[in-house]
This record gives structure tokens, sequence and C-alpha cells, in this order.
């Protein structure tokens, strides 16, 4: 088993590529590192200037580096810190006159949401009385993580995007968070161009319900979301997304690629379907209900879909799923994905997460892994906490699933602290 | 994934636990380590003479060491080499006169540090097999027990590293038709049953045999093929930190055996490793586990089977992949590499699988692979397929097992 932890520092890609229009009404670059002095550079002019010419004109940043992030065959600007101090790692765009940001895409503004931050892994915890509360919560917990709001702060409609993964994995995502539904909160994922946005509406993505005095807790990093509520399985209460980790032989293979896993398929869904929270999946037919809504993102390919199944399935084999250690041989009267250890612990596996391409009926292959989190072969209450396993803490996501028929054994754990 | 490499220092431990009855007729050590000069050790007299002691008698070796291991509660002497050169890594136990070979329970042979064997010989009569097993067993690291080229032929494996500490005994001897395969523990109080339907059946007939081994197991089998009677895996597998001695629950013995034969005279191939990762119905070859004193065996095709069967550990997506397999390999179609956990019953097929250790120098894809398919350069070393084309079915988990050549 190889848990991939995040790091913690603080990471700014720009969400424009290259070519720049360098004029001296956006030649003026403007940071300030882990919040010392703005480091001010003017750039150098010119119609189409590389990412690497403007890596070049950077030279003299301090505490910080500049490089050239290429994602999918386009380059882009990163300033990364030298500090691994978490959310006290800070990149900070000042808004000078003439000001570069816009032109390169970093967020400015002098807020703490729109700073880039190494991020924290400890869980945040709010009520969520009403729509807004439960939106801006929402936002609030994915800033504290290491996201920052590119738009529409503690408004109706949330745009926040997660750090991009270290070089040269370099994989980052946007949620859209919205309170226009009836009951619900709504958050779709899409990329940062803009290009493949998932549904957001009563029908799509991660549906959250409100209500007077409830309670959520968010378990984040700066790359990932689970949305809870304590203790609960309810439909509605759960929902999670990120972009996972990926192994060397993928890295450039794979340049986009994001999850999202809702537990709903609808604003006033109240049925209990198959999903991370209750078992490794967020897949078809339970016996009883279909899917629940799903989005992924894979290299351009959007697949947005849910209330999908059906008795038998179908061809589905490219519904969203963890990837768990299993015996070989199982069947019905066994306990399936039971594999426990001669003293009777758990076998902990990678938390490699799978979906199919373009639609749940591709072929499930594995994206990627899951950040700060592994799964364990064996069922636990939601809610679980684990302590120094790795030196860290961890929760368990998952709420008692002891596998059936179709679905194996297994819990999901995420660090905590 | 993690594999497990065997070491390769060479590892001679005694057979007989203390305390040791030693006088003038039997106190007389005497080993040549790496081919040195031997170096000869006079042992203290008395009727109950303790390992430690014997130990500290052996204070003066030089190119090894002795120390005490204990296992579940008895203590042995064990002389290990500290060069890790394989099979030029060597402890020759020397039969001068008065020794204490026997007290100790050290065979007169050479101990080595062992290498990953694979050879293939020709037979036509079980000697011939029993021989070609014997040799490349030797080559591996085993000792000659008793019997050599001759059956039956008793073999042992190396002990693996301290605190693991383990080791079994195979038995080549004579069946109606083939030759019979079983295990034991060094003691001998766990045998497997020598019988016309327990243990593994090796066919001479079959007429060639590769063996692919290493100190602490082997697979015999006909290259190119799954071929009834023509399949025999056995071994002691490594065992995770937390199961080794000093924790609370410990793994002090641990042996499979797995073959493709129900009997002397069976035609049919049944599953093993040769043909799957795992089983849990009809169909399956001979097995015997020995585990911390408890023996038990699959003989005979029996019906039903049960979830303590036998089985590797596959990795997959949340919804069993039956026949139409997914969720099983990366973005780039490439097989995703998993840890060759071994899980077995403790006492019966119908106990829960438990996971009682990892074959060594060995890997489980969740790819199908033809038989014997060869990779190279992996992890450093070179290796080939064990199982036969398995995609799967509704019950077993699609995959291969590769190991170390």
């Amino acid at each position: 088993m190889s848990i991939q932890f995040v790091d913690a520092v603080a990471d700014a890609v720009s969400s424009l590529p290259e070519p720049y229009a360098i004029t001296s009404s956006n030649n003026q670059f403007s940071v300030s590192i882990d919040g010392g002095s703005a480091q001010v550079i003017t750039l150098t002019n010119g119609s189409a200037r590389t990412a690497a010419q403007i890596v070049t004109d950077l030279s003299t940043l301090t505490s910080c580096t500049a490089s050239v992030c290429a994602i999918g065959g386009v380059n882009y600007v990163r300033i990364r810190g030298t500090s691994s101090n978490g959310l006290s790692s800070t990149i900070a765009f000042n808004s000078p006159s003439n000001n570069s940001n816009t032109i390169l895409g970093f967020t400015s503004g002098g807020n703490s949401y729109q700073t880039y931050t190494g991020g924290s892994i400890s869980p945040t915890t709010f009520l969520g009385d009403t729509k807004q509360d439960l939106a801006s919560g929402i936002e609030t917990a994915l800033n504290n993580a290491g996201w920052i709001t590119v738009s529409g702060h503690a408004s109706s409609s949330i745009v926040c995007q997660s750090s991009c993964t270290p070089a040269s994995q370099n994989l980052r995502m946007q949620v859209k968070i919205t309170t226009a539904n009836s009951n619900t909160v709504c958050v779709s994922l899409q990329n940062v161009a803009g290009s493949h946005v998932g549904s957001n509406g009563s029908g799509s993505a991660v549906l959250l319900l409100p209500a007077a005095g409830k309670g959520f807790v968010i378990y984040a990093n700066k790359y990932q979301a689970f949305v809870t509520v304590p203790g609960s399985v309810q439909t509605r209460d759960f929902g999670a997304w990120g972009v996972p980790y990926i192994p060397t032989w993928l890295q450039g293979v794979i340049w986009e690629s994001a999850w999202l896993a809702g537990n709903a398929i609808s604003d006033t869904d109240t049925s209990t379907r198959l999903t991370l929270r209750n078992s490794l999946t967020n897949a078809w037919w339970n016996g009883s209900q279909n899917s629940p809504n799903n989005q992924t993102l894979s290299n351009c390919y959007l697949a947005d879909y849910g209330n999908q199944g059906g008795s038998g399935g179908g061809s589905s084999f490219g519904y969203l799923s963890l990837i768990a250690p299993q015996t070989a041989a199982w069947g019905s009267s066994f306990n399936p994905g039971e594999a426990l250890w001669h003293d009777l612990s758990a076998v902990m596996g990678d938390a490699l997460i799978s979906w199919g391409l373009t639609f749940y009926g591709d072929m499930g292959l594995i994206r990627g892994q899951l950040w700060n989190s592994f799964i364990s072969s064996d069922a636990y209450p939601c809610g679980l906490p684990i302590t120094s396993l790795d030196s860290h803490n961890w929760i368990a996501i998952t709420h008692n699933n002891t596998g059936t028929a179709g679905t194996m054994k297994g819990t999901l754990f995420v660090t905590t602290s | 994934m993690s594999v497990q490499f065997m070491d390769l220092n060479a590892d001679a431990v005694g057979t007989v636990n203390d305390t040791y009855n030693i006088s003038s007729s039997n106190d007389q050590l005497s080993v040549t380590i790496d081919g040195g000069s031997a170096q000869t050790f006079t042992l203290t007299h008395g009727s109950t003479v303790s390992a430690s002691t014997v130990v500290s008698n052996l204070s003066g070796l030089t190119g090894a060491t002795a120390s005490v291991v204990t296992i579940n509660g008895s203590n042995f002497v064990r002389i290990r080499d500290t060069s890790a050169l394989g099979s030029s890594s060597t402890i020759l136990i020397n039969a001068p006169s008065s020794n204490a070979n026997s007290t100790l329970g050290f065979t007169a042979t050479t101990y080595t540090g062992g290498a990953n064997v694979s050879t293939t010989f020709a037979t036509s009569v079980k000697q011939d097999v029993a021989s070609g097993i014997e040799d490349a067993l030797n080559s591996a690291g085993w000792i000659t027990i008793s019997g050599h080229h001759s059956i039956p032929t008793v073999l042992q494996s190396s002990m693996s590293p301290n605190p693991q500490n383990l080791r079994m005994r195979v038995n080549l001897y004579a069946s109606t038709n083939c030759l019979g395969v079983t295990v034991q523990n060094v003691s001998g109080t766990k045998a497997g049953t020598q019988g016309t339907s327990n243990g593994g059946f090796l066919l001479p007939s079959n007429a060639s045999y590769q063996v692919i081994a290493d100190k602490y197991q082997a697979f015999v089998f006909v290259p190119g093929s799954n071929t009834a009677r023509g399949y025999v895996g056995f071994g002691v597998p490594a065992i995770p930190s937390f199961l080794q001695a000093g924790q609370s629950s410990v793994i002090y013995e641990a042996i499979w055996l797995n073959a493709n034969a129900a009997s002397d005279s069976d035609t049919t191939a049944r599953g093993s490793f040769r043909s799957g990762l795992g089983w849990n119905g009809s169909s399956v070859g001979n097995c015997t586990f020995i585990t911390n004193g408890n023996i038990w065996e699959v003989a005979n095709n029996p019906t039903g089977g049960g979830n303590g069967t036998f089985a590797l550990l596959n990795q997959f997506g949340n919804i069993f992949p039956g026949t139409t397999a997914s969720w099983y390999r990366w973005h780039d179609t490439s097989a995703m590499l998993a840890d060759p956990i071994l899980f077995w019953g403790l006492t019966a097929s119908t106990d829960e699988s438990l996971g009682r250790g990892q074959l060594w120098d060995a890997f489980v894809s969740n790819e199908s692979y033809t038989i014997d398919t060869a990779l190279t350069s992996i992890s450093g070393a070179n290796w080939q397929n064990l199982t036969n084309a398995n995609t799967g079915t509704s019950s077993t988990g699609r995959g291969s097992v590769f190991i170390v050549t």
C-alpha cells in the first residue's frame, strides 16, 4: 500500500495558456509570498509571449519558483512556493495598475479566499441551516483546504478551483456550487477552461439538503473533498469530488481527470442508493434503486449521468468505483470482498478509483488514486476514527459496508490530521 | 505492491529444540563457511544444555553468526552466514567424530543462500521426476534430508529470516502412477497424507517438467500447458511484520501445497494456480495447509468446497466483474499489480479464508496472459506467468501469478 499524501506547498497555475499578449497595460506581475513584501516584476512586452518567456521574466522571484506547466500539450505559468507550511504557505497575487493577472489567468483580490495556499487537511464543521449557509460553508471548507474561489464568493453561484497537483501530474478542477434548486445545493464539476462543464441543476451532480440546525462536516484537502452529515447515510446528505493522484507511468498520459459522486438523483430524492457513503462504488442498481448522479472528466471526455441501472444493470461496467482488495474466490454464500489477515486485521489497499471514459457503459479503467486515503477490506461505521496510522489520523467515510452479492465489503478512510 | 524477494544468506537451523544432552560423544560442532577452513567447537557438556549455551559456545564463529531462534516457545540453534551471495554463501556442516549434528538437528550437508531457479528436465519414470525436483530444489537452497536420487526423497526448505522463521519439508514418494508430493512440518508432527487421493501428483509420462523455485517455495509443472497431474506448488510464505514473532497474533507455522489433480489417476486438470487465483467450489485440485499446529487437506475433488479453500489476493472494482471483467486495469490498459497474499482456512475449507502470508518472489497481475509468458526487467528481475489465460469467472478473479525466474 502506498498512500498518496498531499504536500503543503502553495501552488498557483495560471488558468490561461500561452501565448500571451503583453503590453504596457498588463505587464505588471506582483505577488506576495508567505505574507512577505510584494515582489513586482515588469514582464517583457510582446504580442505572443510564451509561458517560458514569462517564466524567464520571473527568474528573480524569491521564496517561490516560476516554471512552465504543460497540460495536454498546452503551456501555462506556474508559481510554486518553496515553503511547505500548509495554510501559512501563501501566494497572493496583488493587483497593481496594469497587472498581468487577467492576461495570465491568476486569481487576485486580496482576500483569503483568493489567496493560493498550501492547504490544510483538517475537517471543517458548520451548520447548513439554509441553502446559502450550506453553499458558503462548502466554499469556506474548500478555501481552508487550499482551494481558491474563482467567482461568486458567498453568493448563490460560487466557483471554486482546486490546487494543481504537483508536476508532472498537473491535474486541477473547478466545482460550481449553486442554490437555484428548490431544496438542495447543487455541486457540479467542470474543467478550468470551462470547455467541459457538468450539468448543474435539480437532477444533476451532488445534491445536498440543508435544514435548520443540520451540521455538516467536510473532509477535504486541496485536491478533493467529501461532504458529510455526521452519522448519516441519508440521501442528499453526501457528496464528494476531486482530482486523483496519477502514478508515474500515466503522468502526462492522463492530463485531465476529475470525478464527482453524489448520492441522489434529484432535488427531491429520498431513495437510498449505492454510493461511496454506503459502499465502495457510486454505481448502478442496488437491488431496488438506480444509480445516484456521477460526473467524471477524462482527457476532454465528460461523463454526466444519474438515475441509471435497472435490474441486471445491462452494460454498466464503467460506473465510478473504487478498487478494493479481495480474495480471488467469491460466491453468493461468501462474504464478498472478504480479505482479512490471520489475526483478523483487515487487508488495506490503495484507494484506486476507476470509471468509464465517456459514460457508464464503457469499461471502467483505473484513472488514479484518491489522495490521503486508503481502503480497508473490513466494514466500519462511518465516522469511526483511526489514530496514528502512517503518522496520520483518519476517519471512515463508508458506513457499515459488509458487501452484498454484487458489491464488495470495505471502507474508505480519509485523513483528518 | 511490495514484492518479497528472498534473501541470499545461507541459513542453517537445527531441527531439534533444546534442551540438549551433550557429552564427550557428541560435543563437536564443525562448520565450514563460504568454503573456508573448518571451524570446530567443543560444546559445553550437560544433560540439559540450552540453545543459548550452545550459541555461547559458538561465539568464536567467523563468517557466520550463531543465535537462538524461538518458534512457538521452543528454542533452536541457528547459524546464519554473514555473506549474502546466494549459492556462494554456504554453511557446510562437517561430520567429525563425536559430532553434535544429530543432537542439534543439523544435517551434514551444505546449506546455501540459494538462488532463483528455473530449470526444465525430461522425465519418463518417477525417479526422473524426483531427481529433477531434488536437483532443482538443492540449487534453490533446499537441503536433502534423505533419499538422494532415490524414492522416497525428503527435502527441507531454508528457514525464512528472523523473526519470520518458517520452514517446511516436502516428500517425494512413489504413488501408483505418479510421483506423489506431500508436505509436512520439520518435526513430522503434521504431515500431508500419502495416498492415491491426497497431495500432489506428477505423471512421469508427461515427458518434461519445469521447476521454478527459491529456497522457500517451488512450482513444478509441465511447461506450456495446464496438464492433469502436471502441476504441484508448495512453500512457506513471507509473513508481514504484524504477524511475526513478538506480536500478539503470530504465525509460527505456515505451509501450503497446491496441485492440479484430485488423485493419482485423475485425468482432469483441477483448479490450481496453474488455472486461476482462487477456488471455492468443486473441481479443486488437492491442497494441504499447515497452520500453527493445524493441518487439513483438499482431497479427491470434494463437492461444495468453501471460502476457506485457497485464494490469492485480487483487486477489483466494487461490483464483481464476472465474465465481463472491468475495473481491473489502468487508464492505459496496463494491468494492475498486487501483492500475492495467500488466504486459506485454519482447519477446514469451511473456515474463513484469512491471509497467512505472501508468496516469495512473486506478484499477481489482474490481467490474463498466455501460460508461461515471460516478462523481463520488472523490479530488476525476470518473471514467468504460472497461470493459464485466466480471464476469470463469475466466482473467481481474473489474473495471473508471476514468479521470478
